[in-house]
């Protein structure tokens, strides 16, 4: 089964320098931090806070590609973990290309009947980044969020101090 | 007029703490420094290097979503040159029809040596991605960067 998540903050882990990701179910009840690098974060936190740079960012263009082809994200998968790792798929419905159903080399306009759904393999920061661009859903599978130890985290932000999130990085 | 541009390096400097990408055409005559972000500048060294990643990072993603597409990258075009930001648009073939998507210059740059690694024989760059730039771009000196 699949459980929607929201993102619920992102934060600097002091010690480590990495950006934690806090994922949580529309009950707050459970929680699923995941790790993910400084680019990525600062992307996830761009998305958040609304930002809009002037030009388009890394995420912005894989957006800006699905929106050119016209395939739709449906939605964002958190689907397994291994170790430590999380590991996500993006889920497209693509289209056939109509240049192939037809005989003659000229493309066709009429959308067609069938579409396909397609899924890419994807680190989880990636696409937490482009869910929120483009406003899906992001879903976890109810196996890893009970794999995963928001115990400990739980005993990590009651250890946190305010000075521990350390000055907004761009 | 259009060029045809090669990597031919990434530079540090450390005084700016910045990256700089450095294109080359393909007569070794015209030389364009482009300054890019890190997390870009890491991207990029990766591809030139030809490092595989266990996970897939970003740029590889985008690569992904295109081959799963079945669309194909015709070619990176430098096309402006706006305050001291350059601008690129990439050149895709997706069912038939090509598709321009703008973007900023450094992320095309990252997307082309990928490719290029993937070919068995990478002998000139017709096997991989082409990068141009237009010749006004060739005549900038280096104060006007």
């Amino acid at each position: 089964m699949n459980i929607p998540l929201k993102v619920d903050a992102i934060i600097s882990d002091p010690n480590t320098n990495a950006q934690i990701v806090i994922l949580k179910d529309e009950q707050n009840l459970e929680l699923l931090p995941i790790w993910v690098g400084m680019a990525e974060g600062n992307a996830i936190r761009f998305a958040l806070e609304g930002i809009a740079s002037p030009r388009p960012l890394t995420h912005d263009l894989l957006k800006n590609f699905l929106n050119h082809l016209k395939v739709p994200l449906e939605k964002v998968l958190i689907h397994s973990m291994n170790g430590s790792t999380y590991f996500a798929s993006l889920h497209l419905v693509q289209p056939p290309p109509e240049k192939k159903e037809t005989s003659d080399k000229k493309t066709s306009t009429h959308p067609s009947e069938e579409s396909e759904e397609i899924t890419v393999d994807a680190r989880p920061s990636d696409a937490i980044a482009l869910a929120l661009r483009m406003g899906v859903p992001i879903y976890v599978t109810d196996e890893v969020l009970h794999k995963k130890g928001s115990e400990n985290l739980d005993a990590w932000l009651e250890k946190l101090k305010p000075t521990d999130f350390g000055p907004y990085d761009t | 007029m259009l060029v045809q541009m090669k990597v031919r390096g990434l530079m540090f400097d450390p005084s700016n703490n910045a990256y700089i990408i450095i294109l080359r055409g393909e007569e070794n005559t015209d030389v364009l420094p482009i300054w890019v972000g890190r997390p870009e500048a890491n991207a990029i060294s990766l591809a030139l290097e030809g490092i595989f990643t266990p996970r897939p990072m970003t740029h590889d993603l985008l690569r992904n979503l295109i081959n799963t597409m079945k669309a194909k990258i015709n070619h990176i075009l430098v096309s402006e040159l706006r305050d001291n930001t350059f601008y690129a648009v990439i050149s895709l073939v997706y069912g038939g029809n090509t598709v321009s998507i703008d973007h900023c210059v450094r992320m095309c740059r990252s997307l082309w040596p990928k490719r290029r690694s993937k070919s068995p024989a990478p002998k000139n760059l017709t096997d991989g991605l082409k990068i141009y730039a237009r010749k006004t771009l060739e005549n900038m000196t280096h104060d006007d960067v």
